[in-house]
């Protein structure tokens, strides 16, 4: 049977905190079951240290149907690359290897996906972050009247947490930063204007929480920072896109 | 009472909240990491859909809801919405075009001066070399640039100034940044433009990705207290390791910033600028002729030191001084006073070309200065055929030959005793003539000034790199 959804979850070295992340992930697939859903699971384990391998491919909750890939990219965007090409869902998923959603999370994606254009993205509807500071937002709709598309230059409105119709992630697959070597930073931020840029609405998931650990340090996004990483070019910002064509006050 | 106290109070914790987002904006990821401008209005609470997932998962995230089993610990946030710099970017990218620039050149404005000669000259010497190149200068300064009409035909000219204007520093430098990854030119050669050198000192590593960078420099300033300051004190440590080359006007300052920053002399590349027009033949004066007056043309700053000319011409009553440019001090500062007031001056104001100004009754042009490159002025005034009297300061010396200048730029004496010398001695005159004219035309070619860039590997033109960048 097809899956309804793949969630792909990228590992690196979360150690034992990918267990409560599996834990938080597994249970919403059997939410998501009782629901009549079917998600598979892929695991990209980049470059992952000893620990997390073992954490995650011992843990208690999985069935045997999970599919666990070693990669040795050593960049998220390519981690998640390969993690498209091994799913087979209709719909696919990005989580990180830390985090924790709310029960609900696949389900509540996969509902409002249903009556939605298949182009579209969908990003939960809160997130919570905690950990290095606590707090919690509502991420914003594009199509909603609080999402400003000028802002896309300097902000990235949405976290990394994605879900769309696999024909998006195969169309637009994640650019590799290696921000280190190229001073480029920001795939997930990349991806979704080029998203935008191909049509793509970046709309949420109601009624889905993601749970964001916010840790002291070694995250991507703050290595990106710290390496004062830029995003790629993208066609977002192209003088001929729909984006920078556009008139004043016009949404996307 | 206690309500214009609790509005007072409101009030201020709304500014306090706003100024901490404000600096947490840029400071923080910018992936959800940053707080909204606050205001007065209540933040919302929580929703209950959400604290009942949180106590839900606490189950199994033990830091979710430490110690009990309140939420309250969850603020509130938002991603800061700020229009305005994607608003100057559509302004801009629109403004360019669809064309891709092969090279970008980084002014702070074009208007009269002798770095911004130079980046007319660089533009010039592109398009001549490679007809098939696409230039675009970007003035980064919310200023007037007169001079970009001295642009050859298809060079396109950006104000970025202007169309940033109202935004910070930072936010232009945001916008500069995209506008160069976005553009992805094969060359990016910045010239004394702030925004230019924070773009490469910020993010230097990903646009030497696609593009090759150069710098121009000339020389530093110097505070009242004469601490020298500039770009290269500023950004040459850290942007060296992303540049190509860097240029400058003149031998010394590579020398100076080697000894006092530890930078490698040879990452220099010395590129004398040319004399922009045709050389005339160096015309005869009449040895009969007792010309009186001095003429003193330049930019009437504290660089240049109109204290330093006032005391010359105070030594000199007897000779007349004609004084030319604009002035940058202000009549209420005392050196511009006192040339005003001294009898043997003439103040004239602004002038275009030395040609204009320059006349048969000079015997010589004086230049008074603390710190220099090397003057373009000085190649007017051989191209003009008048004796030079200048300070051996800065460049200066790769121009006029050392014994030919005063050793200090503030010895009025020396000043005095080499005026005097020159309007008494024809033969003196001619010599410095003849010498000038030689340099100018062997040292100052155009043609010179083009070959030495074509050296330059990739800075013409970078075939192997053609069509990286870009999205």
């Amino acid at each position: 049977m097809t899956p309804h959804l793949s969630a792909i979850v990228t590992l690196h070295n979360e150690g034992v905190l990918a267990h409560t992340a599996l834990n938080s992930y597994l249970q919403s697939r059997r939410f998501a079951r009782d629901e009549g859903f079917h998600v598979q699971f892929v695991f990209v384990l980049d470059n992952a240290d000893p620990q997390t391998k073992a954490v995650a491919m011992s843990h208690p909750m999985l069935d045997g149907s999970e599919t666990f890939l070693e990669t040795t990219h050593g960049d998220p965007a390519l981690a998640r690359n390969s993690g498209v090409a091994a799913t087979t869902g209709d719909y696919i998923c990005t989580l990180d290897g830390d985090d924790l959603i709310s029960r609900r999370y696949f389900t509540c994606h996969l509902i409002e996906a249903a009556r939605l254009d298949p182009n579209v993205v969908l990003h939960p509807e809160v997130v919570v972050s905690f950990g290095m500071f606590n707090a919690f937002n509502w991420q914003v709709d594009q199509a909603g009247q609080y999402f400003d598309a000028d802002s896309l230059l300097t902000i990235n409105p949405w976290i990394i947490a994605a879900f769309a119709h696999r024909s998006v992630f195969e169309s637009t697959p994640y650019r590799a930063c290696m921000p280190k070597v190229s001073g480029f930073g920001y795939e997930d931020w990349h991806w979704n204007c080029e998203t935008i840029s191909r049509g793509s609405v970046h709309r949420l998931a109601w009624g889905s929480v993601y749970v964001y650990r916010r840790k002291l340090q070694g995250s991507l996004n703050e290595t990106s920072h710290g390496l004062r990483s830029v995003m790629p070019p993208t066609r977002l910002f192209q003088v001929d896109s729909l984006w920078a064509s556009r008139e004043v006050g016009h949404v996307l | 009472m206690s309500s214009e106290f609790s509005r007072r109070v409101t009030g201020r914790i709304a500014r306090l909240l706003r100024s901490v987002a404000n600096r947490l904006e840029f400071s923080s990821t910018p992936s959800q990491g940053a707080i909204a401008p606050a205001s007065v209005w209540t933040p919302p609470a929580m929703p209950g859909w959400v604290a009942e997932e949180l106590k839900a998962l606490a189950y199994i995230e033990p830091e979710l809801l430490p110690a009990n089993d309140s939420v309250d610990r969850f603020q509130f946030y938002s991603v800061p919405v700020d229009s305005a710099p994607g608003c100057a970017y559509r302004t801009l990218i629109n403004a360019i075009g669809a064309a891709s620039p092969s090279h970008i050149i980084m002014v702070p404005w074009l208007k009269a001066g002798g770095a911004d000669r130079g980046a007319i000259y660089h533009v010039r010497a592109i398009a001549e070399a490679n007809p098939g190149a696409s230039v675009l200068v970007i003035a980064t300064e919310d200023a007037e640039s007169p001079w970009a009409e001295k642009l050859p035909p298809g060079v396109r000219f950006v104000e970025f100034g202007k169309a940033t204007r109202g935004l910070d520093f930072n936010k232009q430098v945001v916008v500069a940044i995209r506008l160069l990854v976005q553009l992805a030119p094969q060359t990016i050669h910045v010239i004394n433009s702030r925004v230019g050198w924070e773009c490469i000192a910020r993010h230097g590593l990903a646009l030497s990705q696609a593009s090759t960078l150069y710098a121009s420099l000339f020389c530093d300033d110097y505070t009242s207290r004469m601490v020298p300051v500039g770009y290269a004190r500023d950004y040459l440590r850290t942007t060296l390791r992303w540049m190509a080359q860097v240029f400058t006007d003149n031998s010394e300052a590579p020398k100076v910033w080697a000894r006092d920053l530890g930078i490698d002399a040879s990452r220099f590349t010395v590129l004398p600028f040319p004399y922009d027009r045709p050389i005339p033949p160096l015309s005869t004066v009449d040895a009969g002729a007792s010309p009186s007056r001095v003429l003193w043309a330049g930019r009437l700053d504290r660089q240049k030191r109109p204290d330093v000319l006032a005391a010359i011409a105070e030594a000199m009553p007897d000779c007349q001084f004609d004084v030319w440019g604009d002035r940058v001090m202000g009549p209420a500062d005392p050196a511009i006073a006192r040339l005003q007031a001294l009898p043997n001056v003439t103040m004239h104001g602004a002038f275009s070309r030395l040609e204009d100004v320059v006349s048969t009754d000079h015997f010589a042009y004086l230049h008074t200065s603390a710190w220099e490159g090397v003057p373009t002025i000085l190649f007017d005034v051989a191209a003009a055929g008048l004796p030079i009297c200048a300070p051996m300061v800065g460049g200066i010396p790769d121009f006029c030959d050392r014994e030919d200048l005063v050793e200090r730029f503030d010895d009025v004496d020396a000043f005095r005793s080499r005026l005097e010398l020159m309007r008494s001695s024809f033969d003196l005159r001619q010599s410095l003539r003849k010498k000038q004219w030689d340099r100018l035309a062997d040292t100052r070619r155009w043609a010179h000034f083009v070959e030495r860039l074509a050296s330059i590997e990739g800075y013409f033109h970078r075939a192997s790199q053609a069509g990286r960048g870009g999205a």
